[in-house]
Protein backbone atom coordinates (compact mmCIF):
# COMPACT_ATOMS: atom_id res chain seq x y z
CA UNK A 1 0.00 0.00 0.00
CA UNK A 2 1.74 3.14 -1.23
CA UNK A 3 -1.12 5.59 -0.91
CA UNK A 4 -4.38 6.07 0.96
CA UNK A 5 -6.12 5.67 -2.39
CA UNK A 6 -4.65 2.14 -2.50
CA UNK A 7 -5.96 1.52 1.00
CA UNK A 8 -9.38 2.82 0.04
CA UNK A 9 -9.55 0.58 -3.04
CA UNK A 10 -8.42 -2.49 -1.09
CA UNK A 11 -10.98 -1.79 1.61
CA UNK A 12 -13.79 -1.34 -0.90
CA UNK A 13 -12.88 -4.64 -2.52
CA UNK A 14 -12.89 -6.37 0.84
CA UNK A 15 -16.04 -4.86 2.30
CA UNK A 16 -19.13 -5.92 0.43
CA UNK A 17 -21.91 -3.56 1.33
CA UNK A 18 -22.07 0.23 1.24
CA UNK A 19 -23.51 0.22 4.78
CA UNK A 20 -20.56 -1.72 6.12
CA UNK A 21 -18.11 0.51 4.25
CA UNK A 22 -19.75 3.62 5.68
CA UNK A 23 -19.52 2.19 9.19
CA UNK A 24 -15.83 1.32 9.00
CA UNK A 25 -14.77 4.53 7.24
CA UNK A 26 -16.61 6.57 9.89
CA UNK A 27 -14.89 4.66 12.69
CA UNK A 28 -11.50 5.19 10.99
CA UNK A 29 -12.26 8.88 10.49
CA UNK A 30 -13.11 9.42 14.16
CA UNK A 31 -10.07 7.45 15.31
CA UNK A 32 -7.44 8.84 12.92
CA UNK A 33 -8.90 12.00 11.40
CA UNK A 34 -8.49 10.50 7.92
CA UNK A 35 -11.46 10.54 5.55
CA UNK A 36 -10.93 7.55 3.27
CA UNK A 37 -13.83 8.58 1.09
CA UNK A 38 -12.20 11.92 0.28
CA UNK A 39 -8.48 11.57 0.74
CA UNK A 40 -6.58 14.80 1.32
CA UNK A 41 -3.63 15.20 -1.08
CA UNK A 42 -1.24 16.01 1.80
CA UNK A 43 -2.15 12.73 3.52
CA UNK A 44 -2.32 10.45 0.49
CA UNK A 45 1.36 9.47 0.36
CA UNK A 46 2.24 10.13 4.01
CA UNK A 47 3.71 6.82 5.21
CA UNK A 48 2.93 7.53 8.87
CA UNK A 49 -0.70 8.29 8.08
CA UNK A 50 -1.02 5.19 5.90
CA UNK A 51 0.41 3.05 8.71
CA UNK A 52 -2.02 4.61 11.19
CA UNK A 53 -5.02 3.97 8.94
CA UNK A 54 -4.01 0.40 8.08
CA UNK A 55 -3.55 -0.26 11.81
CA UNK A 56 -6.99 1.14 12.63
CA UNK A 57 -8.57 -0.94 9.87
CA UNK A 58 -6.87 -4.07 11.19
CA UNK A 59 -8.21 -3.34 14.68
CA UNK A 60 -11.71 -3.03 13.24
CA UNK A 61 -11.37 -6.44 11.61
CA UNK A 62 -10.16 -5.43 8.14
CA UNK A 63 -6.56 -6.55 7.80
CA UNK A 64 -5.36 -5.42 4.38
CA UNK A 65 -1.83 -6.82 4.54
CA UNK B 1 -32.25 24.50 38.53
CA UNK B 2 -34.93 22.81 36.49
CA UNK B 3 -35.92 22.69 32.92
CA UNK B 4 -39.00 24.46 31.70
CA UNK B 5 -41.99 22.38 32.81
CA UNK B 6 -44.63 21.19 30.44
CA UNK B 7 -48.25 22.02 31.12
CA UNK B 8 -49.52 20.34 34.27
CA UNK B 9 -51.83 17.46 33.62
CA UNK B 10 -50.49 16.65 30.16
CA UNK B 11 -52.01 13.22 29.59
CA UNK B 12 -49.97 10.10 29.10
CA UNK B 13 -50.09 8.71 25.60
CA UNK B 14 -52.82 6.09 25.84
CA UNK B 15 -51.77 2.45 25.60
CA UNK B 16 -52.51 0.88 22.25
CA UNK B 17 -53.60 -2.69 21.63
CA UNK B 18 -52.59 -4.15 24.93
CA UNK B 19 -49.18 -2.58 25.38
CA UNK B 20 -47.37 -3.48 22.21
CA UNK B 21 -45.56 -0.18 22.34
CA UNK B 22 -42.69 1.38 24.24
CA UNK B 23 -43.92 3.40 27.20
CA UNK B 24 -42.34 6.30 29.06
CA UNK B 25 -42.66 7.55 32.62
CA UNK B 26 -41.51 10.61 34.50
CA UNK B 27 -41.41 11.75 38.12
CA UNK B 28 -40.41 14.99 39.77
CA UNK B 29 -40.56 13.47 43.26
CA UNK B 30 -37.44 14.13 45.32
CA UNK B 31 -37.96 11.09 47.51
CA UNK B 32 -36.60 8.02 45.70
CA UNK B 33 -39.24 5.64 47.04
CA UNK B 34 -42.02 7.97 45.87
CA UNK B 35 -40.32 8.44 42.51
CA UNK B 36 -40.04 4.67 42.03
CA UNK B 37 -43.73 4.24 42.87
CA UNK B 38 -44.74 6.92 40.40
CA UNK B 39 -42.58 5.47 37.62
CA UNK B 40 -43.91 1.96 38.19
CA UNK B 41 -47.53 3.17 38.39
CA UNK B 42 -47.18 5.00 35.07
CA UNK B 43 -45.58 1.96 33.46
CA UNK B 44 -48.23 -0.41 34.79
CA UNK B 45 -51.04 1.81 33.58
CA UNK B 46 -49.63 1.79 30.06
CA UNK B 47 -48.23 -1.74 29.91
CA UNK B 48 -51.53 -3.22 31.06
CA UNK B 49 -49.99 -6.45 32.27
CA UNK B 50 -47.24 -6.95 29.71
CA UNK B 51 -43.73 -7.54 30.98
CA UNK B 52 -40.99 -5.45 29.36
CA UNK B 53 -37.74 -6.97 28.10
CA UNK B 54 -35.74 -3.82 28.83
CA UNK B 55 -36.22 -0.86 31.14
CA UNK B 56 -34.15 2.32 31.03
CA UNK B 57 -34.04 4.60 34.08
CA UNK B 58 -32.32 8.00 33.94
CA UNK B 59 -32.22 9.77 37.28
CA UNK B 60 -30.72 12.69 39.13
CA UNK B 61 -27.58 12.02 41.15
CA UNK B 62 -29.54 13.38 44.12
CA UNK B 63 -31.66 10.21 44.10
CA UNK B 64 -30.81 6.94 45.78
CA UNK B 65 -29.98 5.22 42.52
CA UNK B 66 -29.49 1.65 43.78
CA UNK B 67 -32.78 1.76 45.71
CA UNK B 68 -34.68 3.13 42.74
CA UNK B 69 -33.19 0.60 40.35
CA UNK B 70 -33.92 -2.19 42.80
CA UNK B 71 -37.59 -1.18 43.05
CA UNK B 72 -37.96 -1.20 39.27
CA UNK B 73 -36.09 -4.51 39.01
CA UNK B 74 -38.31 -6.08 41.64
CA UNK B 75 -41.43 -5.04 39.71
CA UNK B 76 -40.07 -6.26 36.34
CA UNK B 77 -37.79 -9.18 37.24
CA UNK B 78 -37.53 -10.51 33.68
CA UNK B 79 -36.36 -7.21 32.23
CA UNK B 80 -32.83 -5.97 31.88
CA UNK B 81 -32.89 -2.75 33.91
CA UNK B 82 -30.21 -0.22 32.99
CA UNK B 83 -29.70 3.41 33.85
CA UNK B 84 -27.46 6.22 34.92
CA UNK B 85 -27.34 9.54 36.69
CA UNK B 86 -27.93 12.62 34.56
CA UNK B 87 -27.63 16.36 34.14
CA UNK B 88 -31.37 16.49 33.56
CA UNK B 89 -33.78 13.89 32.21
CA UNK B 90 -36.83 14.00 29.98
CA UNK B 91 -39.64 12.16 28.30
CA UNK B 92 -41.68 13.43 25.38
CA UNK B 93 -44.07 15.38 27.62
CA UNK B 94 -41.92 16.67 30.46
CA UNK B 95 -38.39 17.24 31.65
CA UNK B 96 -36.63 17.90 34.93
CA UNK B 97 -33.41 18.37 36.78
CA UNK B 98 -33.53 16.38 40.00
CA UNK B 99 -36.17 13.90 38.80
CA UNK B 100 -36.46 10.49 37.18
CA UNK B 101 -37.39 9.53 33.62
CA UNK B 102 -37.80 6.00 32.32
CA UNK B 103 -38.87 3.84 29.41
CA UNK B 104 -39.97 0.22 29.13
CA UNK B 105 -39.62 -1.75 25.91
CA UNK B 106 -42.04 -4.63 25.38
CA UNK B 107 -41.11 -7.82 23.55
CA UNK B 108 -42.87 -6.50 20.46
CA UNK B 109 -40.17 -3.83 20.28
CA UNK B 110 -37.14 -5.73 21.62
CA UNK B 111 -37.43 -9.53 21.49
CA UNK B 112 -34.62 -9.86 23.99
CA UNK B 113 -32.12 -7.73 25.85
CA UNK B 114 -28.73 -8.62 27.31
CA UNK B 115 -26.84 -6.29 29.62
CA UNK B 116 -23.49 -6.12 31.32
CA UNK B 117 -21.25 -3.60 33.06
CA UNK B 118 -17.77 -3.36 31.57
CA UNK B 119 -15.29 -2.58 34.34
CA UNK B 120 -11.90 -1.10 33.55
CA UNK B 121 -9.52 -2.42 36.23
CA UNK B 122 -7.42 -4.00 33.47
CA UNK B 123 -7.84 -1.22 30.94
CA UNK B 124 -10.68 -0.04 28.76
CA UNK B 125 -10.12 -2.33 25.78
CA UNK B 126 -9.73 -5.40 28.01
CA UNK B 127 -12.90 -4.46 29.89
CA UNK B 128 -14.90 -3.95 26.70
CA UNK B 129 -13.63 -7.15 25.05
CA UNK B 130 -14.47 -9.14 28.19
CA UNK B 131 -17.94 -7.59 28.34
CA UNK B 132 -18.46 -8.28 24.63
CA UNK B 133 -17.61 -11.94 25.19
CA UNK B 134 -20.20 -12.12 27.97
CA UNK B 135 -22.82 -10.48 25.75
CA UNK B 136 -21.97 -12.88 22.95
CA UNK B 137 -22.44 -15.86 25.25
CA UNK B 138 -25.82 -14.51 26.37
CA UNK B 139 -26.93 -13.83 22.80
CA UNK B 140 -25.62 -17.22 21.65
CA UNK B 141 -23.30 -15.77 19.01
CA UNK B 142 -20.14 -13.72 18.79
CA UNK B 143 -21.01 -10.03 18.49
CA UNK B 144 -18.98 -9.89 15.27
CA UNK B 145 -21.47 -12.19 13.56
CA UNK B 146 -24.69 -10.52 14.68
CA UNK B 147 -26.89 -8.96 11.99
CA UNK B 148 -26.60 -5.15 12.35
CA UNK B 149 -30.07 -4.70 10.90
CA UNK B 150 -31.54 -6.74 13.74
CA UNK B 151 -29.24 -6.05 16.70
CA UNK B 152 -28.31 -2.73 18.25
CA UNK B 153 -26.36 -1.66 21.30
CA UNK B 154 -26.94 1.06 23.85
CA UNK B 155 -24.09 2.33 26.01
CA UNK B 156 -24.21 4.36 29.21
CA UNK B 157 -20.72 5.50 30.18
CA UNK B 158 -19.32 7.05 33.32
CA UNK B 159 -19.25 10.78 32.62
CA UNK B 160 -16.12 11.74 34.51
CA UNK B 161 -13.48 9.27 33.36
CA UNK B 162 -12.69 10.73 29.91
CA UNK B 163 -12.70 7.22 28.46
CA UNK B 164 -15.40 7.56 25.82
CA UNK B 165 -12.99 7.50 22.87
CA UNK B 166 -11.37 4.30 24.10
CA UNK B 167 -14.78 2.78 24.79
CA UNK B 168 -16.06 3.51 21.30
CA UNK B 169 -12.82 2.37 19.66
CA UNK B 170 -12.90 -0.88 21.64
CA UNK B 171 -16.53 -1.45 20.66
CA UNK B 172 -15.42 -1.04 17.05
CA UNK B 173 -12.90 -3.83 17.67
CA UNK B 174 -15.33 -6.11 19.53
CA UNK B 175 -18.31 -5.56 17.26
CA UNK B 176 -17.26 -3.73 14.08
CA UNK B 177 -20.60 -4.11 12.32
CA UNK B 178 -22.85 -3.25 15.27
CA UNK B 179 -23.81 0.27 16.23
CA UNK B 180 -23.76 1.28 19.87
CA UNK B 181 -25.48 4.56 20.60
CA UNK B 182 -25.64 6.27 23.97
CA UNK B 183 -24.34 8.88 26.32
CA UNK B 184 -22.17 9.64 29.32
CA UNK B 185 -23.77 9.94 32.74
CA UNK B 186 -24.07 13.32 34.47
CA UNK B 187 -24.44 14.61 38.00
CA UNK B 188 -26.53 17.78 37.66
CA UNK B 189 -23.41 19.83 36.79
CA UNK B 190 -21.60 19.06 40.07
CA UNK B 191 -18.82 17.28 38.13
CA UNK B 192 -17.98 15.11 41.12
CA UNK B 193 -19.21 11.61 40.45
CA UNK B 194 -21.54 9.88 38.04
CA UNK B 195 -23.12 6.44 38.37
CA UNK B 196 -24.18 3.82 35.87
CA UNK B 197 -26.49 0.90 36.67
CA UNK B 198 -27.31 -2.54 35.36
CA UNK B 199 -29.77 -4.58 37.38
CA UNK B 200 -28.18 -4.82 40.84
CA UNK B 201 -24.73 -3.75 39.65
CA UNK B 202 -23.47 -0.17 39.61
CA UNK B 203 -20.21 1.56 38.83
CA UNK B 204 -18.56 4.94 38.97
CA UNK B 205 -15.93 3.91 36.44
CA UNK B 206 -17.14 1.79 33.57
CA UNK B 207 -19.82 1.49 30.97
CA UNK B 208 -23.15 -0.31 30.80
CA UNK B 209 -23.62 -2.14 27.52
CA UNK B 210 -27.12 -3.27 26.56
CA UNK B 211 -27.57 -5.43 23.49
CA UNK B 212 -31.07 -5.40 22.00
CA UNK B 213 -32.51 -7.99 19.62
CA UNK B 214 -34.96 -5.69 17.89
CA UNK B 215 -38.32 -6.90 16.64
CA UNK B 216 -38.93 -3.69 14.70
CA UNK B 217 -36.98 -1.51 12.25
CA UNK B 218 -34.73 1.06 13.86
CA UNK B 219 -32.61 4.04 12.82
CA UNK B 220 -30.24 6.53 14.34
CA UNK B 221 -30.36 10.28 14.63
CA UNK B 222 -27.31 12.45 15.21
CA UNK B 223 -28.01 16.13 15.27
CA UNK B 224 -26.19 19.29 16.23
CA UNK B 225 -27.17 22.88 15.64
CA UNK B 226 -24.07 24.05 13.84
CA UNK B 227 -22.90 24.80 10.33
CA UNK B 228 -19.30 25.07 9.15
CA UNK B 229 -17.75 28.48 8.52
CA UNK B 230 -15.05 29.20 5.96
CA UNK B 231 -12.42 28.94 8.72
CA UNK B 232 -10.69 25.59 8.40
CA UNK B 233 -7.64 24.40 10.35
CA UNK B 234 -5.36 21.40 10.60
CA UNK B 235 -4.49 20.16 14.10
CA UNK B 236 -0.71 20.24 14.05
CA UNK B 237 0.05 19.63 17.75
CA UNK B 238 -2.21 17.98 20.29
CA UNK B 239 -2.17 15.94 23.48
CA UNK B 240 -4.82 13.43 22.50
CA UNK B 241 -5.04 11.74 25.88
CA UNK B 242 -5.78 15.02 27.62
CA UNK B 243 -7.97 16.28 24.79
CA UNK B 244 -5.86 19.41 24.42
CA UNK B 245 -4.87 21.12 21.18
CA UNK B 246 -1.75 23.29 21.18
CA UNK B 247 -1.33 24.24 17.55
CA UNK B 248 -3.61 24.92 14.62
CA UNK B 249 -1.90 25.26 11.24
CA UNK B 250 1.45 25.36 13.06
CA UNK B 251 0.50 28.39 15.18
CA UNK B 252 -0.67 28.75 18.80
CA UNK B 253 -4.16 27.29 18.98
CA UNK B 254 -5.71 29.98 21.15
CA UNK B 255 -4.55 32.77 18.86
CA UNK B 256 -5.77 31.09 15.68
CA UNK B 257 -9.09 30.07 17.22
CA UNK B 258 -9.73 33.47 18.83
CA UNK B 259 -8.95 35.34 15.62
CA UNK B 260 -11.35 33.13 13.66
CA UNK B 261 -14.03 33.83 16.27
CA UNK B 262 -13.45 37.56 15.91
CA UNK B 263 -11.98 38.03 19.36
CA UNK B 264 -8.69 37.80 21.26
CA UNK B 265 -7.30 34.96 23.39
CA UNK B 266 -7.88 36.86 26.65
CA UNK B 267 -11.59 37.10 25.86
CA UNK B 268 -12.11 33.40 25.23
CA UNK B 269 -14.76 32.01 27.56
CA UNK B 270 -17.81 29.82 27.72
CA UNK B 271 -19.94 32.11 25.57
CA UNK B 272 -17.51 31.98 22.66
CA UNK B 273 -16.78 28.28 23.16
CA UNK B 274 -20.46 27.28 23.20
CA UNK B 275 -21.27 29.23 20.03
CA UNK B 276 -18.13 28.17 18.17
CA UNK B 277 -17.05 24.59 18.63
CA UNK B 278 -15.10 22.94 15.84
CA UNK B 279 -16.35 20.16 13.62
CA UNK B 280 -14.66 17.32 11.76
CA UNK B 281 -16.60 17.17 8.49
CA UNK B 282 -17.48 13.81 6.95
CA UNK B 283 -19.74 13.81 3.89
CA UNK B 284 -21.02 17.25 4.89
CA UNK B 285 -21.90 16.07 8.38
CA UNK B 286 -20.11 17.70 11.34
CA UNK B 287 -18.73 15.65 14.22
CA UNK B 288 -18.48 18.29 16.92
CA UNK B 289 -15.59 18.84 19.31
CA UNK B 290 -16.24 21.52 21.93
CA UNK B 291 -13.51 23.60 23.55
CA UNK B 292 -14.12 24.67 27.13
CA UNK B 293 -10.90 25.99 28.61
CA UNK B 294 -7.64 27.74 27.81
CA UNK B 295 -4.87 25.87 29.60
CA UNK B 296 -2.03 27.58 31.46
CA UNK B 297 0.39 26.63 28.72
CA UNK B 298 -1.71 28.08 25.93
CA UNK B 299 -3.62 25.01 24.84
CA UNK B 300 -7.30 24.67 24.06
CA UNK B 301 -8.90 21.94 26.13
CA UNK B 302 -11.82 20.09 24.55
CA UNK B 303 -14.54 17.78 25.84
CA UNK B 304 -13.51 15.33 23.13
CA UNK B 305 -10.35 13.97 21.55
CA UNK B 306 -8.98 15.54 18.39
CA UNK B 307 -6.29 13.64 16.55
CA UNK B 308 -3.19 15.35 15.20
CA UNK B 309 -3.48 15.74 11.44
CA UNK B 310 -7.26 16.14 11.57
CA UNK B 311 -8.86 18.97 9.69
CA UNK B 312 -11.55 20.89 11.54
CA UNK B 313 -13.91 23.71 10.67
CA UNK B 314 -14.94 26.51 12.99
CA UNK B 315 -18.70 26.18 13.46
CA UNK B 316 -21.53 28.70 13.83
CA UNK B 317 -24.70 28.10 15.85
CA UNK B 318 -27.95 27.47 14.02
CA UNK B 319 -31.41 26.35 15.18
CA UNK B 320 -31.21 23.66 17.86
CA UNK B 321 -34.92 22.86 18.01
CA UNK B 322 -35.45 23.00 14.24
CA UNK B 323 -32.48 20.74 13.50
CA UNK B 324 -33.59 18.26 16.16
CA UNK B 325 -37.05 18.15 14.60
CA UNK B 326 -35.57 17.54 11.15
CA UNK B 327 -33.24 14.79 12.40
CA UNK B 328 -36.09 13.02 14.15
CA UNK B 329 -38.27 13.32 11.04
CA UNK B 330 -35.50 11.77 8.92
CA UNK B 331 -35.10 8.89 11.37
CA UNK B 332 -38.86 8.38 11.45
CA UNK B 333 -38.86 8.16 7.64
CA UNK B 334 -36.09 5.57 7.81
CA UNK B 335 -38.16 3.31 10.05
CA UNK B 336 -41.12 3.42 7.70
CA UNK B 337 -42.78 6.75 8.36
CA UNK B 338 -44.01 6.11 11.86
CA UNK B 339 -41.83 5.83 14.95
CA UNK B 340 -43.13 4.18 18.11
CA UNK B 341 -40.34 5.30 20.40
CA UNK B 342 -36.96 6.95 20.82
CA UNK B 343 -34.04 6.97 23.21
CA UNK B 344 -32.18 10.28 23.10
CA UNK B 345 -28.82 11.37 24.50
CA UNK B 346 -28.60 15.15 24.54
CA UNK B 347 -25.45 17.09 25.42
CA UNK B 348 -25.48 19.16 28.62
CA UNK B 349 -24.28 22.16 26.57
CA UNK B 350 -27.42 21.87 24.48
CA UNK B 351 -29.47 21.77 27.68
CA UNK B 352 -27.77 24.98 28.83
CA UNK B 353 -28.68 26.56 25.49
CA UNK B 354 -32.28 25.37 25.94
CA UNK B 355 -32.26 26.84 29.46
CA UNK B 356 -30.96 30.19 28.18
CA UNK B 357 -33.42 30.39 25.30
CA UNK B 358 -36.35 28.90 27.27
CA UNK B 359 -36.78 26.40 24.47
CA UNK B 360 -37.34 23.13 26.38
CA UNK B 361 -40.96 22.86 25.27
CA UNK B 362 -39.94 23.21 21.64
CA UNK B 363 -37.16 20.67 22.09
CA UNK B 364 -39.55 18.07 23.53
CA UNK B 365 -42.05 18.75 20.76
CA UNK B 366 -39.29 18.08 18.22
CA UNK B 367 -39.68 14.39 19.11
CA UNK B 368 -43.11 14.49 17.52
CA UNK B 369 -45.08 13.22 20.49
CA UNK B 370 -43.73 9.67 20.22
CA UNK B 371 -42.80 7.98 23.52
CA UNK B 372 -39.29 9.27 24.12
CA UNK B 373 -36.78 8.91 26.90
CA UNK B 374 -33.64 10.96 27.15
CA UNK B 375 -31.12 12.59 29.40
CA UNK B 376 -28.73 15.51 29.25
CA UNK B 377 -25.28 13.98 29.05
CA UNK B 378 -21.63 14.66 29.69
CA UNK B 379 -20.84 13.20 26.24
CA UNK B 380 -22.66 11.52 23.38
CA UNK B 381 -21.71 8.37 21.54
CA UNK B 382 -22.53 7.08 18.07
CA UNK B 383 -19.69 5.08 16.51
CA UNK B 384 -17.40 7.52 18.29
CA UNK B 385 -17.52 10.22 20.91
CA UNK B 386 -19.03 13.62 20.07
CA UNK B 387 -19.93 16.88 21.82
CA UNK B 388 -22.82 19.36 21.62
CA UNK B 389 -24.87 16.73 19.82
CA UNK B 390 -28.03 14.75 20.36
CA UNK B 391 -27.71 11.10 19.39
CA UNK B 392 -30.79 8.92 19.32
CA UNK B 393 -32.07 5.44 18.64
CA UNK B 394 -35.47 5.60 16.95
CA UNK B 395 -37.61 2.51 16.49
CA UNK B 396 -40.83 1.63 14.68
Amino acid sequence: MQTLDDVQRALRARVGSDDALKLVTTRVFLRTGVNLKQVRPDQNVDAAVITKVVGALAAFGHSLT
Amino acid sequence: MRTQPSRPGTPLRPPTSGTGRPVSAHSRAKDSRTAASEIIAQFDEQLAGAMPTAVFVFLSAAHDGPALMSAVRTRYPKAQVVGCTTAGEFVERDGSVGGVAAMALPATTARAAYGVVAHFEHGVEAGILDAAKKLGRMAGRDLKSLDPKRWVGVLLADGMGMKEEEINDALGVAAPQLVFVGGSAGDDLAFKQTLIFHNDDSSTDGVVLLLLDMAVPFAFAKTCSFEPTAHRFTITRADQENRTVYELDGKPATEVYARACGTTPDKLGSEVFMSHPVGMMLDGDPWIRSPYQVTENGGLKFFCRITEGSEVHLMNSTDLVGETRQAMARAEEEVGGHAAGALAFNCILRRLELDATKAHDGFLKAFGGIPTLGFHTYGESYLGHVNQTCTALVFA
